[in-house]
C-alpha cells in the first residue's frame, strides 16, 4: 500500500512537471503570436494557473499534504483559477458569437439561464457539511461551466454559424475538462479521503489532455481567428421572420389535416 | 453507489454526447456565412416535378390497371405509386430543411432578433419534423389514412411559397450587402 502511495506522488510530481512545461509552451506561443490580444482572458487564466503549482508545491512542502493550510491554499487558488477559466468561456463565447449581434442577445441570456440553473442545482443537491461544501461548489462551477459550453454549439449550430476549427478545440477542450473535473469531484463527495489522492491524479491526467489540446489550438490559430461579418438592414428581420413562422403555421396545419383519418384517399 | 454520483453520471454522459453532436457534423460543412449568404438563392427544387408526380399518382389509372389487369399488377403499380409519393415527400422535406437554414441564416445575420419569433419558429420547425416523420411512415406502411394527391400538392405549394418568401429576403439582403460591405462586428470594434 505504501509502495502505491508513493509511486502514486512519484506519478503526480511527473504529471506535475509535464503540465507545467506545456502551459509555459502554450503561454510562449500565445505571446509569440499575439494572440493575448485576441484572448486576454485565456491568456491570464493559464498565466495564474501557472502560478498556482509552485505556490500550492510551496506550501504543501512546508505545512504538508494533509494540513489545513494545504487545505485552504489548494482551494482558494482553484477558486481563482476556476473563475478566471469561467471568464475566459465567456470570451471565447463572445468572440464566436459576439459579432452576430441578433443571436448573442438571445444566446447571452440562455446561457445565464442554463449556466444559473444548473450551479443552484448542483448546490442544492451536493453535500454540504463543513469538507464537501467547497468541493460541491467547484463541482456545480464546473457543470454550469460545461453546460454553458454545450449550449453554446446548440445555439451555433442552430444558427449555423461556422466556428474556426482552433476556437472550437478550445471550446471542447474547456468543455471536456469540466466535464471530467466535475465527475471527478462528484466521486471525491462521495468517497472523501479515500479517493483524494487518485482525484489528484485523475485531475492532473485530465489537465494535461485540455492542455494538449489548447497548445494544438493555439499552434493552428490565425492572426485573425474571425470573420467579419456584414450584418442586414433590421428592416429585412422584421419583416421576413413573421412570414415564416406564418407558412410553418400553415405548413403544420396542412400536415395536421394530412393527418386525419377523414383525409383518406388513395395513390 | 451514491444516488447523487449516479444522475451527475448521466448528466455529465448527456452533455459529452451533446457536444459530439454540436461540435460535429454542421460546423465541419465549411461553409462560412459569406458563403451561406451566396447560397442563399434557393427554389424548391422539386416543385417543378409537380405535374409529373400528378400524372404518376392519378386515380383513374390506378383503377384502369385494377379493372383490366390482374389484381397482382394492380398491388405492384400501387406499391410504386406509393414509393414514389414518399420519395417525393421526402423531397419536400429537403426543400423544407434548406428554407429553414436560410431563415436561421437571415436570423443571424440580423442585428437585433425577437426571442418569441425565434422560439416560435424552433418548436413550429419540430412539430413539422414530427408531423412529418408520421406523414412519412403512414405512407411507408400504405395505411388507409394516406394522403390523396390533392393534399399532397397543397403541402408542396405551401413549401414554395415559403421559397418564394425567403427569396424576397434574399434579394434585399444582396442589397444590403452590397450597400453595407464593411459593417463589422462588435469583436471588431
Amino acid at each position: 500500500m505504501r509502495f502505491v502511495m508513493v509511486s502514486m506522488a512519484n506519478v503526480l510530481k511527473i504529471l506535475w512537471g509535464c503540465s507545467l512545461a506545456l502551459q509555459l509552451s502554450v503561454l510562449v506561443l500565445i505571446i509569440a503570436k499575439k494572440h493575448y490580444r485576441t484572448f486576454p482572458a485565456t491568456f491570464l487564466y493559464l498565466l495564474i494557473s501557472l502560478l498556482q503549482s509552485p505556490v500550492v508545491y510551496l506550501v504543501y512542502s512546508t505545512w504538508g499534504y494533509e494540513s489545513w493550510q494545504a487545505f485552504r491554499v489548494g482551494w482558494i487558488s482553484q477558486a481563482i483559477v476556476t473563475t478566471m477559466r469561467w471568464i475566459a468561456v465567456c470570451e471565447l463565447c463572445h468572440l464566436i458569437l459576439g459579432q452576430f449581434r441578433g443571436i448573442w442577445g438571445i444566446t447571452r441570456r440562455a446561457l445565464a439561464l442554463s449556466g444559473g440553473i444548473v450551479l443552484l442545482l448542483t448546490l442544492l443537491l451536493g453535500g454540504h457539511d463543513f469538507v464537501r461544501i467547497i468541493n460541491t461548489f467547484d463541482l456545480g462551477l464546473e457543470c454550469s461551466m460545461a453546460t454553458v459550453l454545450v449550449v453554446f454549439f446548440l445555439f451555433a449550430r442552430y444558427y449555423q454559424v461556422l466556428i474556426h476549427p482552433s476556437l472550437q478545440s478550445i471550446g471542447i477542450a474547456f468543455c471536456l475538462y469540466s466535464c471530467f473535473r466535475a465527475f471527478n469531484d462528484a466521486v471525491l463527495q462521495a468517497f472523501l479521503r479515500n479517493y483524494a489522492a487518485t482525484w489528484n491524479l485523475v485531475d492532473e491526467v485530465t489537465y494535461l489532455a485540455t492542455l494538449a489540446l489548447l497548445a494544438s489550438a493555439v499552434f493552428a490559430l490565425r492572426p485573425r481567428p474571425v470573420q467579419k461579418v456584414a450584418l442586414l438592414p433590421r428592416a429585412v428581420y422584421a419583416e421576413f421572420i413573421p412570414q415564416v413562422n406564418n407558412r410553418l403555421i400553415a405548413l403544420n396545419n396542412r400536415l395536421s389535416q394530412l393527418l386525419k383519418p377523414d383525409a383518406r384517399g388513395k395513390i | 453507489m451514491n444516488l447523487f454520483l449516479i444522475a451527475l453520471g448521466i448528466f455529465v454522459a448527456a452533455l459529452l454526447g451533446l457536444l459530439v453532436w454540436s461540435a460535429g457534423r454542421k460546423n465541419a460543412t465549411g461553409k462560412s456565412v459569406p458563403s451561406q449568404r451566396e447560397n442563399l438563392s434557393l427554389a424548391c427544387k422539386h416543385l417543378t416535378n409537380l405535374p409529373q408526380i400528378r400524372q404518376a399518382l392519378e386515380p383513374g389509372d390506378l383503377s384502369y390497371i385494377a379493372n383490366r389487369l390482374n389484381r397482382r399488377i394492380a398491388r405492384t403499380v400501387r406499391q410504386e405509386r406509393r414509393r414514389i409519393a414518399s420519395l417525393y415527400l421526402e423531397s419536400l422535406r429537403q426543400d423544407f430543411d434548406q428554407l429553414i437554414e436560410a431563415a436561421q441564416v437571415v436570423a443571424s445575420l440580423s442585428p437585433k432578433v425577437e426571442a418569441g419569433q425565434e422560439w416560435k419558429r424552433f418548436w413550429l420547425t419540430l412539430e413539422f419534423k414530427w408531423k412529418y416523420r408520421l406523414l412519412r411512415a403512414r405512407f411507408t406502411m400504405g395505411s388507409p389514412g394516406s394522403p390523396a394527391f390533392a393534399a399532397l400538392s397543397g403541402l408542396a405549394l405551401l413549401v414554395s411559397s415559403l421559397a418564394i418568401n425567403i427569396e424576397k429576403a434574399v434579394a434585399e439582403i444582396g442589397e444590403a450587402a452590397a450597400l453595407t460591405p464593411n459593417l463589422s462586428s462588435s469583436a471588431d470594434r
